[in-house]
Parts: C-alpha cells; structure tokens; sequence
C-alpha cells in the first residue's frame, strides 16, 4: 500500500508524456496542412498559375487552421494547468 | 473484471456497452469485417489489374465511387451541423442525440474522401497532389474544404466527450483507464474547467456551420464548375447543400433507432425526438423537391440541344427507371409518412429515412451518370455503364466501413453525452423558464435597461 502514491506519480507521468504527445501530434498536422497550403501557393507563384486565387482560398483555409489549432490548445492546456493548480 | 462497478450510478446504461461485451458484439464487428475484407480485396483486384475491371469507360469515367463520395460527404452533414445548429440555437431536446450524429460526421467524412483515392486509379502518385496540385482545380478547393471539415468535426466531437471520459477513467481499469486518463486532460469538472468547455464548445459551434455549408457547395462546384450539360448551374451549390442535409437527417434517424434498439436507449431517444427531427426531414424533403423542380424546369424551358439529351435521357431514355425510383423515395413516400402526425411514429420516420438514403444514393448517380454519358463533345460516343462486381464490393465494403468504425466508437465510448444529460436533467427547466420569461409579454424579468 505504501507504494501506491509513487505507482500513481509514475502513472500521471507517462499520462501526461501521452497527452503531450496528442498535442505535438495534433499541431505538427495542423503545421503540415499549413505548409501544404504555403506549398500550393508557391506552386502557383512559380507557373504564374491563378496566385491571386491561390492566396484567396489559402488565407481562408490557412486561417481555419489555425483557429482550430489555437482553440485545441487552448482546450487541452487550460484543462491540465486547472488541474495542475488543484493538486497544488 | 475489467471494471469496477458502475450499476449504482445514475446512466449506468449508458456506460454498459463499454464495459460489457455481448455475443452480439462479436457477431456484429465479424459480419462487418467479412465485408471491409471483401472491399480491401476488391480494391487489391483493381490496384492490381487497373480501372479496367470497373464499369467506366470512356466517356463515363465517374461512376460509382464519386457517386459515393457525393453521398458520403452529404451523410456527413448529418452530424455536426445539425448538432451545431442544435447548440447554437439551444434546443434542449438536442441533448441525447449530438454525439450519436457528430461520429456520423468524423465516420463518413473518412470514408467520403477514401472514395476519391479508390477512383484515381494511380493511387501511388497521390503525392503529386501534395507537391503539384493547383489551386485553379475545384477537386483542390475539396481536399482542402473536407481536410478542414474533417479536423473541426473531429474536435467538435472530442472536445464534448471530455468530462464523459472523466467519468469513464473513474469505472475503467488497465489499458482503458490510461486512454481515459489520457484523453480526459486532467477533467476534474471545477468551475473554470466548465467555463473553458463551454467556451470552446460555443467557439467550435459557430466556425463549424460555415465550414460545412463549404464543403457540399465546394463538392458541387467540381460538377458545376465545367461546362457539362446539366452540371453548369448557379444553383447546385445549396441545391447539394440541401441535399445533403436532406440525406443527413435521414440517416441520423436510422442510426438513432438502431442504437435505441441496440443499447436499449428508450429513456434517452425518445418518440418526441423522432417526431422533432421528422419534421425537420419534412421540410427538408419540400425545399429538396423545389429546387429539382426549378433545376429541370429551367434546363428544360432553356431547351439547349446538349442539356436535353441528358434531360430526356433521364426523364423517359436508359436513366429513367433511376430517376423516377428518386421521385418516388425522396418525395412520393417520405411525405405523406412525414405528414401526418399518427404516421410520424420511430417506425415510420424510419421507413422514410430508409426511403430517403436510397431515393439520394439514386440522385447523385442521376447526377453524374447521364450527363458523363451524354458529355458535350460531341466527337465522343454516347456511353452507357453498369458497375462490376469490383465496385459493388467496394461499396458493400464502405457501409460496412462505416458501421465498423460506429461500433467501435460505441464500445469505447457512450453513444449519448452523460454529461450533458445530467445537466439537461439539473438546468433544463430553469434555463428554459428563463428563456420564455425573457420573450413573453407580461412575464418580462428584464426591463429595458439591462437588455440594452
């Protein structure tokens, strides 16, 4: 029984590694969309082919985005500080 | 035991097909899986040998898959939109079915875009998409809507499950309370962590709705951004839009009663709320007979020799069986089930939506097929198509797809929010007294001041 506080300190260790690593997960796709798009856009810079086009719908998508990315973030580590301020 | 007991708790039944497994689970993910295997193999038959040992020819090279892609994508517009709209607009009764409609979304949205991959034929160059594709093409302005459809949806289905897999960490044990300690994100439901949910949910809510109105109207402009016959139309934008959430309805109703079935939800899922959505599809179904009546009127008046070779073609040439099969499943039988009130029972909002899938599987295959075999080049042959068994198989194996990833998102998570039900049970009468005193002559809280 005395082992169960460091069986639980190890635990919530290796959940937050897995947490932190949804969270890399979810940004570096969220970054890759966002150079796929800058990609896209030097694409069509580089054939001279329909830019103006090309920045229009990459402001708008880039831009979702990176809403949805700053929302996640905000999400997952507003929960774990609340937490984290709890157990302190 | 791979649980500790949860049958004291309120909901317990929610949680019972998470922790308990039954021979009909079994069954179930067997059946479905023979299936998926038979579509995996179909689709090893035609990486192997080509697009050959499909129905398409030339000049009809979208057949099957696209027609499934169309559907696909408009059963997504099932979920999320209508549970945003739901939240958005706060209609309490929306409580039980959100999460059954939001995995529709992040289910077939996958399986929507998988279908375009099956079509290419040269799968091994899908990377020339990502380092050269244009943005001039429609087909690019898709894979982005839907990429961007797909991330929001998936969000906006997590982000609600977060307290649901707080409560599920406290029952679970081994591998199971770690992934719910992990996806919980340390939920222990204090004040601000509300606030932070509640917050999100509302955020998400409101950039979902455009983002799925974009994609179906973005999936129609990959028809009506070329110049074919009965494809170059203003209206195909929010006449696929309408469609969509027309189909949408309609399958959320036929899961809602399967899941009531299975899961023995009649407390949660109740008469009312297939009534309420029954109306919904009701209406749907009216401004979905509008606006195919005003896309072939006009086509018609406008009598141009191309667009009336694929008009008669579907009204009385090869096409019309189908198109008049559409008729009768999307208006002829849904309506008067709709209608009238004794019939809008849980079997009969069924049967309409049951009517409905097929009656918009056939209008997007009437869509494509006709005007692909009657193209405007007129120095291509008219063509004909039937599907091969490569394409049934690949189809079976999509729906089969789709009811896989569904059970087992059921087994590892409640189908219907607990959360939000107790909520809904604790607020719902105070909230909704609130919102009447607010709009009521005579019962007004609020005077002038503090609404402005």
């Amino acid at each position: 029984m005395e082992n169960e506080p460091v069986l639980e300190e190890t635990e919530s260790h290796w959940v937050f590694k897995a947490q932190l690593l949804i969270i890399i997960g979810f940004t570096c796709f969220a970054a890759a969309v966002i150079l796929w798009i800058c990609r896209l856009i030097y694409v069509s810079w580089d054939l001279k082919d329909t830019f103006s086009g090309s920045i229009s719908i990459a402001i708008v998508a880039g831009t979702i985005f990176l809403v949805i990315l700053s929302i996640f973030h905000y999400l997952v580590w507003g929960l774990i500080r609340e937490k984290k301020s709890k157990l302190d | 035991m791979t649980h500790k007991d949860y049958s004291n708790i309120d909901d317990a039944v929610l949680m019972e097909p998470i922790f308990k497994t039954s021979r009909k689970f079994y069954v179930t993910t067997g059946i479905l899986s023979v299936f998926v295997l038979w579509g995996v193999y179909c689709f090893s038959v035609q990486w192997r040998e080509g697009l050959g040992v499909t129905g398409m020819n030339l000049p009809v090279s979208w057949s099957f898959y696209v027609t499934n892609f169309v559907f696909f994508i408009g059963i997504s517009h099932a979920g999320t939109l209508i549970s945003a709209i739901l939240r958005m607009t706060q209609a309490e009764w929306r409580r039980p079915i959100t999460r059954v409609a939001e995995v529709i979304t992040v289910a077939v949205l996958g399986i929507g875009g998988m279908n375009i991959l099956i079509d290419m034929g040269r799968l091994d160059r899908i990377t020339n998409v990502f380092m050269y594709g244009r943005y001039q093409s429609p087909l690019l302005w898709d894979a982005t809507s839907i990429t961007a459809y797909l991330t929001a949806s998936s969000i906006y289905l997590f982000i609600p499950m977060i307290p649901d897999i707080a409560i599920l960490k406290e029952y679970a044990t081994g591998w199971r309370k770690f992934l719910y300690q992990v996806l919980s994100f340390g939920w222990t439901g204090t004040e601000r962590q509300h606030k932070i949910l509640n917050r999100v949910i509302g955020i998400m809510a409101i950039l979902v709705i455009p983002i799925a109105v974009s994609v179906h109207t973005v999936v129609s402009f990959v028809f009506s951004m070329t110049v074919q016959p009965m494809w170059h139309s203003t209206i195909f934008g929010p006449y696929f839009v309408v469609g969509a959430i027309f189909s949408g309805l309609a399958a959320l109703l036929i899961i809602m009663a399967v899941v009531r079935k299975v899961f023995h939800l009649e407390d949660y899922l109740q008469p009312i709320h297939f009534s309420y959505l029954g109306l919904l599809v009701l209406a749907m179904t009216l401004l979905w007979f509008y606006f195919t009546f005003a896309e072939y009127l006009t086509a018609y008046f406008g009598n141009e020799p191309d667009e009336m070779r694929v008009w008669w073609s579907k009204i009385s040439g090869d096409y019309a069986i189908y198109f008049w099969a559409m008729v009768i499943f999307n208006f002829v039988i849904p309506i008067p089930i709709l209608a009238i009130r004794k019939l809008r029972t849980i079997s009969g909002t069924v049967i309409a939506s049951f009517s409905i899938c097929i009656g918009m599987w056939l209008e997007r295959f009437i869509i494509i097929i006709p005007t692909m075999a009657n193209p405007r080049l007129h120095q291509l042959p008219a063509g004909s198509y039937s599907p091969t068994y490569i394409e049934w198989g690949l189809m079976m194996g999509c729906f089969a797809l789709f009811g896989l990833i569904y059970v087992m998102f059921c087994k590892l998570f409640p189908i219907v929010s607990i959360w939000e039900v107790r909520e809904g049970r604790e607020e719902t009468m105070k909230i909704v007294q609130e919102r009447v005193e607010r709009y009521t002559p005579g019962l007004g809280r609020l005077n002038d001041k503090e609404l402005s």
